[in-house]
């Protein structure tokens, strides 16, 4: 068992699914086929907002290999709605969610119909067969527009665009003062509007649904985050009986969130495939991708700080717009709420009130993505808190620290009434300026100013902490939200002594199977080679909550190290017996079950040994029944609470507006680590996709609601080559909410990284006159705020981040 | 989307008033456009699009909404979506006619809206193709009107403007050859065609028309297209 004597958790492991992933040999759901196997095409509506008037399919079903055409009215009786399971008021005002349109389109993209033929072109050419016709309806797309009395309604039905209005007050829930008299009574009022604009969850694998209809179960294949949600919910929306429905989610290929979703064409193709018994399969194309699958952020955040001459802040009202799209998606609502625990960061406000309206345009439904909630929180706090800085003369990090927690105040409870449990802000700021050579780069900053060079130095922050490990049942029931937050596991126990484990979190490309397997091979001192992990599927993995909001290690993983404590304790109580030993003089070590004081050479039982007796079970103890398998399911106590400084050094081009980051230092602190393999991956790639917020990425309509980022070209995902290397170190401050002492790490990079390059580019051109800059900081934007001081350059979203066909709407021509 | 543009035609106000009022004088000039059905004051039509790759069928229908004899003004609606179900079109034209001694000044105020494709990927050019297509119109209605001209001038009056036109554009043989290259395009001649009035009705191709428009975002992709395509036309000229 040497393979045990060294721990397998902080090990670098090499990730043991990436073989069959980089080598292609594993098959993603579009790899998929069945006899028999017909492939369903999507016409999506060019139209933002209008009535359809009619359909004519007749040309399209002549069409060769073309099965079946079914619009709205051909499945209206059957296809129920589209489920939100997060509503977040009594009165939130929800629309009727159908998956396919029956009489109205609400956004661009949506269904209006669907073609069923033997191959997936004979499918896709038979949707030019199909003739819609349109009715007009207004385009509903500004948030504030829409909410104005006598605005166009997306859905005249609801009578408003308002879905709903929640309310946090620290005054009100006894967590903290009154804001408003803060305010009054400030030395110093810091108001400031800031835009989350729309992402885009661009994963890497397009979305993918094959259904079977031809078994006894209905059983569907779906690259999505959330098998067991799914299950669950096609059975409580369509009707069909809960057993009747088996759902596997195969290796997946990213998510972000972005597969946190049911969607339109899962229960399409669902209802599809049970209409004709036949089987059949939906892939999106990369457009449709862009064009449909729910989208994130986009808040439009009107904040108010309070504070005192020397820097301490003393209140913070957060009045929020949330952009929900045309529909209520799975947590749309529920995602700004997600923030509003957040804005207060790692400051001690004594006042705090949020305020979040949730409001109807005629888009794409927004959803989670990446952070959902928390990086627009936390990127407000950090801007803010730079524009304190400045406003009170301070340095902007010793602004924070005066704010900040002190390591010798935790378990502390904020104005929100979180308890975080622990924290180093101290240690990790500390490791951060040093590896980023703080004041050097101060010192050039100064020196370039004074010269006046063209190219101006700009230092960002930010010191973020974030809530994780989704989430406490009781806290979901507390906001209303329709499901629990525990997690579930198990371990089967092979008579030769392999392990199985059986987790309820569904990884899709975080590599589960490699933390898992070291988790169990300390628990239960069986080598890492010899754990097998299974997911994904509700036949082998029946019982889950899945994989979104940094839960799977902080929450699955509990699940599984409960499992194995349940087979240590079934299994003592049969090596006690072979050992003729009473099972109080038993210990377990290095998965071997010795009589305690004989000594680690003294001859034990190994837990491979007990599991054969088991299986045999000639010879087991009176009333013991012959089974070591266990499971659990674990419910968190409380979140988990990385942080970490984030240190940003970006240089700008004061003539051309361009940004380059030119260093870009991170010091997480995310708990006990399972594998500093895993942990970098995570870091990187959450870093990338929160600087694309800050630089690049924007979903762009135009005034028809049509979206003009609709591809790879126009939506600019950065590459390797757009960004800096990254230093990355960690401090190590345990969880005391789990027994591992781990936190989450999926989502930190992305929440943390945003602000700390916007902070950078202001304060870069600050001197200039720039106090802020809308996202994404396009050279276009940013030069214009250096020319005009013009706070919003760019404006609201008229202009992406260039590319092909999204530079600037009028084609330059004025 | 408001789009502005003006033009003039070499012949007096009344002529000018009465071609206007006549979509089947008016619909060959359009490039791209057919004529299918006139009664009264609504017209049918198809306007055949390419847009790089994609290809456009838009069928509609439009109608004058009022034609003010005193002010010289006409105010059209046409609305229409693309066969393939690729989007849909619909705009309202003003076109306000001012004397200007022997030759006539048309305004024409254009409020237009997209969807689909086209407005995913065209959006950007169809300022400045807008204001081409009317050039090409208003040297086409040109030679339609200039009364005493025979034929064959007329024919000669839009194959001018044409030629001068690919001059100012010769300025970057490179680029053009490019562009061409890019957009998949018939050489630049050939809304000359369309011009012509020929039976056979040529797409409208937006991406010969927007010129710099496209180069604008597409150079940097260009470039090389253009310079293989520039060594290859040296070399055919030195055989």
């Amino acid at each position: 068992m040497t393979s045990t004597i060294e721990p397998e958790v902080g090990k670098a492991r090499l990730r043991k699914e990436d073989a069959r992933l980089i080598t292609g040999r594993t098959r993603w759901t579009d790899n998929l086929t069945l006899p028999g196997l017909q492939h369903m095409a999507v016409l999506r509506s060019p139209m933002a907002h209008a009535r359809i008037t009619n359909i004519d399919t007749s040309a399209a079903r002549e069409m060769p290999g073309v099965l079946a055409v079914f619009t709205g009215a051909d499945l209206a009786g059957e296809q129920g709605s589209l489920p939100c399971a997060w509503p977040i008021t009594e009165d939130m005002k929800a629309p009727d969610a159908p998956s396919i349109a029956v009489d109205t389109v609400n956004f661009a993209g949506e269904v209006v119909a669907v073609v069923v033929a033997r191959t997936a072109y004979e499918a896709a050419d038979a949707l030019e067969g199909i003739d819609v016709d349109y009715d007009d309806l207004p385009v509903v797309l500004d948030m504030e527009a829409a909410l104005v009395e006598g605005a166009d309604l997306v859905h005249a039905d609801l009578g408003t665009n308002k879905s709903a209005t929640w309310i946090f007050d620290s005054g009100e829930a006894g967590t903290g003062s009154d804001v408003e008299q803060a305010i009054s009574e400030a030395e110093v009022v810091i108001e400031r509007t800031y835009r989350q604009q729309r992402l885009i969850p661009a994963f890497m694998e397009p979305r993918a649904i094959m259904v079977d209809p031809t078994g006894e179960q209905l059983t569907m294949w779906s690259a999505t985050q959330i098998p067991h949600i799914l299950r669950f919910l096609l059975a409580a929306q369509l009707g069909v009986p809960e057993h009747k429905i088996r759902v596997i989610a195969p290796d997946v290929g990213g998510g972000f969130g972005g597969k946190l979703q049911v969607t339109p064409e899962e229960f399409l193709t669902f209802l599809v495939a049970r209409r004709l018994g036949k089987p059949v399969k939906y892939t999106e194309t990369r457009s449709e991708s862009l064009q449909s699958g729910h989208h994130g952020r986009d808040q439009i955040q009107k904040l108010t700080l309070s504070a005192r001459r020397d820097g301490t802040v003393t209140g913070l009202k957060v009045e929020l717009l949330a952009d929900m799209g045309a529909y209520l998606r799975l947590v749309t609502p529920g995602v700004p709420i997600l923030g509003a625990f957040m804005f207060n960061a790692i400051y001690k406000f004594p006042a705090y009130r949020f305020v979040c309206t949730n409001v109807f345009t005629n888009k794409v439904p927004t959803d989670a993505y990446r952070g959902a909630g928390r990086p627009e929180a936390t990127y407000a706090i950090e801007r803010l808190m730079d524009e304190l800085a400045v406003e009170v003369g301070m340095d902007p990090m010793v602004v924070r620290e005066k704010n900040w927690i002190k390591h010798e105040e935790f378990p502390f409870t904020t104005v929100c009434g979180l308890t975080y449990d622990s924290g180093n802000y101290e240690a990790a700021t500390a490791k951060a300026m040093d590896l980023f050579g703080y004041d050097g780069l101060r010192a050039e900053q100064r020196e370039r100013r004074e010269r006046g060079d063209t190219v101006q130095l700009g230092i960002g922050i930010s010191t973020f902490t974030e809530m994780c490990g989704l989430a406490p049942s009781r806290v979901l029931g507390s906001l209303s939200y329709g499901a629990g937050g525990w997690e579930h596991a198990a371990i089967r126990m092979l008579p030769t002594g392999k392990v199985e484990v059986v987790t309820g979190s569904s990884a899709h490309g975080q590599g589960h199977e490699t933390a898992w397997s070291q988790i169990v091979a300390d628990q239960l001192g069986v080598p890492f080679e010899d754990i097998e992990v299974l997911h994904g599927d509700t036949q082998s993995s029946h019982k889950g909550m899945d994989t979104y909001g940094s839960r799977s290690l902080t929450v699955g993983a509990m699940a599984v190290i409960a499992a194995t404590d349940k087979v240590k304790a079934k299994a003592a109580k049969i090596a006690a017996h072979m050992m003729e030993a009473s099972e109080d003089d038993v210990e377990f070590t290095s998965g071997t079950f010795r009589v305690r004081g004989t000594g680690a050479e003294a001859a034990g039982v190994s837990i491979q040994d007990v599991a054969l007796a088991v299986f045999a079970a000639h010879d087991l103890p009176d009333g013991v029944e012959p089974n070591l398998d266990s499971e659990a399911t674990y419910d968190p106590e409380n979140f988990s609470f990385p942080h970490g400084t984030h240190l940003c050094a970006a240089e700008v081009d004061t003539e051309t507006g361009q940004v380059r980051l030119r260093s870009y230092v991170c010091v997480d602190d995310i708990g006990k680590v399972v594998n500093p393999l895993i942990v970098e991956g995570q870091v990187h790639g959450g870093l990338a996709q929160g600087i694309a917020q800050a630089l690049f990425e924007e979903a762009v309509h135009d005034e028809s609601g049509t979206l003009t980022t609709g591809t790879l070209a126009d939506y600019l995902v950065p590459s390797a080559a757009d960004l800096p290397s990254f230093t990355t170190d960690r401090t190590e401050t345990p969880a005391t909410s789990n027994v591992l002492g781990v936190k989450g790490v999926g989502e930190a990079g992305t929440i943390a990284s945003t602000p700390a390059v916007v902070n950078a580019i202001v304060d870069a051109v600050r001197h200039l006159g720039v106090s802020d800059i809308q996202m994404p900081c396009t050279p276009m934007r940013v030069w214009q705020a250096i020319q005009t001081g013009q706070t919003d350059a760019g404006g609201l979203g008229d202009e992406a981040g260039g590319g092909l066909g999204s530079i600037d709407p009028s084609g330059g021509a004025q | 989307m408001k789009l502005e543009h003006s033009f003039t035609v070499p012949a007096d106000l009344d002529t000018v008033w009465q071609a206007v009022l006549d979509p089947e004088r008016v619909a060959p000039c359009m490039p791209g456009a057919t004529l299918t059905e006139v009664e009264g004051d609504t017209f049918k039509g198809s306007v055949k699009v390419k847009l790089g790759p994609i290809s456009l069928l838009y069928k509609g229908s439009g109608e004058f909404l009022t034609k003010d004899e005193s002010s010289r003004t006409v105010v059209m609606k046409a609305s229409g979506k693309d066969a393939r179900g690729n989007g849909t079109a619909s705009a309202t034209v003003t076109v306000k006619l001012t004397a200007d001694g022997a030759a006539t000044n048309g305004e024409v105020e254009t409020d237009l809206s997209i969807t689909g494709k086209p407005a995913q990927f065209g959006r950007g050019l169809i300022a400045e193709v807008g204001g081409k297509i009317l050039d090409t119109f208003a040297t086409c209605l040109a030679s339609k009107l200039a009364p005493e001209t025979t034929p064959a001038q007329a024919a000669e009056v839009p194959k001018l403007s044409v030629v001068e036109k690919e001059r100012s554009e010769a300025a970057e043989t490179g680029k053009e050859a490019g562009e061409a290259a890019a957009a998949h395009a018939p050489p630049p001649s050939k809304p000359k065609l369309t011009v012509a009035g020929e039976p056979e009705t040529e797409p409208i191709d937006l991406l010969s028309y927007a010129g710099p428009s496209v180069l604008k975002r597409a150079a940097p992709l260009l470039a090389l297209v253009a310079a293989v395509l520039a060594f290859i036309t040296l070399r055919r000229r030195h055989r």
